[in-house]
């Protein structure tokens, strides 16, 4: 059967403004045909039928922000469990960054990386960093790695300190109209934090991590971006304060984009509780009020991307004290569910799939992946209205550090469909 | 003889804080202790109540007085006891913290005593391990059973707690005194005033249900009880506040920043003091003014009815298995 038939599915493709119920004809990698009540297949021998009954088809998303162990640190993450627990998420394409050890900051690691991620079904981009050994004091050859492949430059989520180190780092990416992207947050005023300053880190008495940290450094970074008019993408806001900075700098047309973590949309301060380690994020679960913020930031179009912010630690790392764990939670494989999960709660259908689709692929000038014919057949089906409760030992990625381990999500993904295959199917519940 | 009231008063398997406490846990955790206050004092002060049972002390943060007042607890009511200092830095960071736990848990101890420089690393260990724990101070979180026996110094000198005036005074943002005693004074009904320099206050004191004062002149006046707490000299280096001289101007308790509280107010503090820096010398000795011999005194019988109440929990639910 080299042919699958997707029926009565809802299409739904913010970039062709598609929202309407129909078929799709899947045909050698690629979307044969498409609308309403097609004819049914000549030879049904050859043709997988898929009964979709309403359920959402949409262009496989891309997670933005991902975090890798391998090279490395393999019993984190490798890059087949990253693939596997990526497509088992629906998720079709994902950003790697490049916090892995050594760390990908030169052309040859790149080139490694590369050909290690075609061999997976997800489809793997690189970015590189942009200092040498992500330690902020010399730039990394950003040319030479972006001549390997890579499609953007940053220094996963290690903010860099020196000012003037930054907009050299931005004046040299702007020549080769290359994405800069930061994770904003000042080391002095973040001191020795552990979660964000406030209600509960007074109660628990740990250090806090105080939201103007972030802002402080997104203000500097806009400013620098202003100076050398270089793209420039703030990888996480976690405040509410950050929104008017982003708003204004829009505004005055500078290229700069932010995304936020499904995490920062879903958990609190409060979701820390007696010092749950697998809810130490960076940047730091906020306030509620930052919470409703960010989702209506993200609703209006203010926040460009939506991702997971996945980042695979094992137990050895989480089962410490609060202070000493490592920051981080898997999320690669519960991101359209948990993202789906946010309509209920206002969040526009239509908004929520462009931040994980249309949105990262323009910002990485990746060529587009819409549903129209003649484009691959790289899709998603997914059910709005699926409750299912997520168990973290049962994700196929090696490390099981879940913030959303025992989360009551509303929506669930059925079909995963890579270059015409399928390749994740969810099991029937069993009755 | 200890007359404890009904033994099911106490439901708790372990004490982590004050702050999952209940005033009626609280009173009868005082009442109890009261009764040690008075045995302490006899020429035998032996109990058998923890005959059998092992109690180890582990601290993985240096103590002194601490220790040893657990130490002597457990003894007078007749535990085996062991004590184990890990100086902090010989332990590779946190990395056999939960392997230590259940390595000792293995050994079938009843009762642990834990001290940490983590905030919440007692409460990570007392979900490993099958016996009691009681928590000797888990980094600026808290520090249960200093907050109890300030609680019985009080009310044995004062004869109440409620609606007494209480300023704690000093270095607030890094102390586990006084979250634990913020959180058991308020529970028994105290007027619970905070005085400190911005610099070292939590970010949101509005969640204690306190008044917040930065000047003692502010603050002290009508106040009943002084708790000074201990300066801690890492905090000085000038970002939190700029020298020791500067701090005792602005929050040194002398006899004259004494004469703004209540006529009859007392000095408190956990110790050790810094005698210059946040307490004038003469004024932690005058016997008249100042409780903290009583503090120390307090504090073994407050540890001796901490077990005791353990105890008799652990007794219950073995019973129950069995």
């Amino acid at each position: 059967m080299n042919k699958i038939a997707i029926q009565k599915a809802r299409l739904l493709d913010p970039e062709s403004d598609m929202d309407e119920i129909g078929d799709v004809i899947i045909e050698n990698g690629k979307i044969a045909a498409i609308g309403k009540n097609l004819l049914p297949p000549k030879n049904p021998q050859e043709t997988q039928i898929i009964k979709a009954e309403g359920d959402l088809l949409i262009p496989a998303p891309m997670d933005m922000q991902v975090h890798v162990g391998e090279p490395g640190e393999e019993y984190r993450e490798t890059l087949p469990s990253l693939s596997n627990a990526a497509i088992a998420g629906g998720v079709g394409d994902m950003l790697l960054m490049p916090d892995t050890n050594p760390a990908i900051d030169e052309a040859a690691l790149v080139d490694f990386q590369r050909q290690r991620g075609a061999k997976e079904d997800a489809q793997i981009h690189l970015s590189g960093a942009l200092t040498k050994n992500l330690n902020g004091k010399r730039l990394a050859e950003m040319a030479l790695m972006q001549k390997a492949g890579a499609v953007a430059f940053c220094d996963a989520a290690r903010p860099i300190q020196n000012a003037l180190l930054m907009r050299h780092a931005m004046t040299y990416a702007n020549d080769m109209n290359a994405l800069v992207m930061h994770q904003p947050q000042n080391a002095d005023l973040a001191a020795n934090g552990v979660m964000h300053e406030g209600r509960q880190s007074s109660r628990l008495g740990l250090a806090g991590i105080v939201w103007a940290a972030e802002t402080a450094t997104l203000a500097r970074d806009i400013a620098l971006a202003e100076i050398t008019g270089v793209k420039y993408h703030a990888l996480q806001i976690s405040t509410r304060h950050a929104i008017p900075i982003i708003r204004n700098a829009k505004k005055r047309g500078l290229r700069v984009s932010c995304g936020v973590s499904i995490h920062h949309l879903l958990f609190n301060e409060e979701s820390i509780g007696p010092y749950k380690t697998f809810m130490k994020l960076m940047p730091p679960l906020r306030e509620e009020e930052d919470r409703k913020a960010l989702l209506d930031a993200l609703s209006d179009g203010l926040i460009d991307v939506l991702v997971s912010g996945h980042n695979p630690q094992n137990q050895e790392a989480k089962r410490l004290p609060f202070a000493q764990a490592a920051f981080g939670s898997v999320g690669v494989e519960t991101l359209i569910p948990a993202a789906l999960s946010l309509h209920a709660e206002g969040a526009p259908l239509n908004r929520l799939i462009e931040s994980m689709t249309a949105a990262p692929r323009k910002l990485l000038n990746l060529p587009p992946k819409t549903l129209a014919i003649g484009m691959p057949a790289d899709l998603t089906l997914c059910r709005l209205n699926d409750p299912w409760t997520l168990e973290a030992k049962t994700l196929r990625s090696k490390s099981q550090n879940a913030s959303l381990d025992e989360y009551p999500l509303k929506s669930s993904v059925r079909l995963t469909i890579i270059g015409g295959k399928i390749r994740f199917e969810a099991k029937k519940p069993d009755k | 003889m200890i007359n404890p009231k009904p033994k099911q008063n106490f439901h708790h398997r372990h004490l982590l804080s004050t702050e999952n406490l209940s005033a009626e846990d609280i009173l009868f955790l005082l009442n109890l202790a009261d009764q040690y206050v008075a045995s302490n004092r006899q020429a035998n002060k032996k109990h058998k109540i923890l005959r059998g049972r092992t109690q180890i002390n582990l601290f993985f943060e240096t103590s002194t007085r601490t220790s040893a007042s657990f130490e002597l607890a457990g003894k007078r009511l007749g535990a085996d006891v062991m004590n184990m200092h890990f100086a902090s830095l010989s332990i590779k960071k946190g990395e056999t913290l939960i392997d230590t736990a259940m390595t000792l848990n293995a050994m079938r101890p009843d009762i642990l005593v834990i001290r940490h420089s983590e905030a919440g690393a007692v409460a990570l260990l007392a979900e490993k391990v099958q016996c009691s724990v009681i928590n000797a101070g888990d980094g600026s979180h808290e520090h249960p059973t200093q907050a109890l026996l300030d609680a019985l110094t009080i009310k044995r000198r004062l004869g109440k707690i409620k609606n007494l005036t209480i300023a704690i005074c000093g270095d607030i943002l890094h102390s586990r005194v006084a979250r634990s005693n913020i959180h058991l004074l308020n529970k028994l009904g105290a007027n619970v005033r905070l005085i400190a320099p911005s610099t070292l206050l939590p970010p949101s004191t509005e969640i204690f249900g306190v008044e917040v004062f930065h000047r003692m002149e502010d603050g002290l006046p009508g106040a009943d009880i002084v708790m000074i707490l201990r300066l801690q000299r890492e905090r000085m280096r000038g970002t939190f506040v700029p020298s020791e001289r500067e701090y005792f101007h602005l929050m040194g308790l002398t006899a004259e920043t004494l004469a703004l509280a209540q006529k009859r107010a007392f000095v408190m503090h956990p110790g050790p003091m810094n005698r210059g820096v946040e307490i004038d010398g003469a004024l932690a000795d005058d016997v008249t003014r100042s409780l903290i011999h009583d503090q120390v005194e307090m504090g073994v019988a407050v540890r001796m009815a901490v077990l005791d109440a353990l105890s008799q929990k652990a007794t219950e639910t073995k019973n129950q298995s069995a």
